[in-house]
C-alpha cells in the first residue's frame, strides 16, 4: 500500500471518529405509545372511516406548493 | 368514479388487480390524524408489499395502468417488466418507485424496519377513500418503524409527531373537564 493510500484511509477514520453516528434507534416513551395507541381507538379511526379529506388536504397544500414563486 | 388525487386512483386501480399492500411511513400515520392541522405534507407515499413476485408485477401493471413511471434507484425500470423481472427484484429486496413526475412519488417497498409483511397486515386497518377500501398499517407499526429506522428524517417526523399527540391528549383532557 502507498503512502497516499495509506494517508487518505487514515484520514477517513480520522473524520469518522470525530463525526457522532447520525443515525441512531429513537427510544419512544411509554407516554407517546399510550397517545398513539388512543389515537388508534378513536371513533374517527375506526376501520371503515371515510378519509377521503386526508387526500384532498394534501393534494391542495402539495399543489399550492408546486405553485409557488419566488418573488 | 371521480377520486380526490392521482394516489386514490392508483388505490383503486390496485384493489382491481387484487395487489396486496399496506400503505406505511409518513403519509400512513397521516391517515389518523386528528384534522388537518395534524397532517405532514409529502410527495412520498410508502407501500409495503409481500415478497411475492406475482404481487410485485400486478402492482408494477397497477402503477402503469395509472400513468406513473416506474423507476429501479435513478433509472427507469428495466423491461421487460414481467415475472422473472419481478424474481430478481424480490431475490434482492429491492424497491422500486412509480412517480407522476410531479407531486406523487410512490415507494413500492419489500421491507419495512422491524417488521415482516405479514405481521403488518394481519393488523392492518382499512379505510375508505372515495369509495376505495385503502389498507393502512397500524400507526404504532408506522411509529416503531420509524423509531427502528432513526434516520434524521424519521427523527424530525417522529419529534413533530409526539409534539402533535401532546396537543391532541391535552384538547381531549380539557374536554373531559
Amino acid at each position: 500500500m502507498d503512502d497516499a493510500y495509506q494517508n487518505a484511509l487514515d484520514a477517513l477514520d480520522a473524520a469518522e471518529r470525530a463525526c457522532p453516528r447520525r443515525i441512531q434507534p429513537v427510544e419512544l416513551t411509554p407516554e407517546y405509545l399510550e397517545a398513539v395507541e388512543a389515537l388508534e381507538r378513536r371513533p374517527s379511526n375506526a376501520p371503515g372511516a371515510d378519509k377521503t379529506w386526508v387526500h384532498e388536504a394534501i393534494d391542495e397544500a402539495l399543489r399550492h406548493l408546486a405553485s409557488a414563486r419566488r418573488r | 368514479m371521480s377520486f380526490p388525487d392521482v394516489f386514490a386512483r392508483l388505490i383503486a386501480i390496485l384493489e382491481k388487480h387484487e395487489a396486496r399492500f399496506v400503505v406505511i411511513g409518513v403519509f400512513g400515520a397521516n391517515y389518523y390524524a386528528g384534522s388537518a392541522s395534524g397532517l405532514f405534507t409529502t410527495l412520498d407515499r410508502d407501500l409495503f408489499l409481500p415478497k411475492d413476485p406475482s404481487n410485485l408485477l400486478a402492482t408494477w401493471r397497477s402503477c402503469e395502468e395509472s400513468g406513473l413511471e416506474l423507476f429501479a434507484g435513478r433509472e427507469p425500470l428495466d423491461y421487460p417488466r414481467d415475472l422473472d423481472l419481478a424474481r430478481r427484484v424480490v431475490g434482492v429486496s429491492a424497491s422500486t418507485r412509480a412517480s407522476d413526475g410531479r407531486v406523487l412519488d410512490v415507494d413500492l417497498s419489500l421491507t419495512m424496519t422491524g417488521f415482516d409483511f405479514d405481521t403488518v397486515w394481519v393488523s392492518k386497518r382499512e379505510f375508505e377513500v372515495a369509495g376505495t377500501r385503502v389498507p393502512v398499517a397500524r400507526l404504532s407499526h408506522i411509529v416503531s418503524s420509524k423509531a427502528a429506522t432513526g434516520r434524521p428524517k424519521d427523527q424530525s417526523f417522529l419529534s413533530s409527531h409526539a409534539e402533535i399527540l401532546r396537543r391532541l391528549v391535552a384538547e381531549d383532557e380539557s374536554e373531559v373537564d
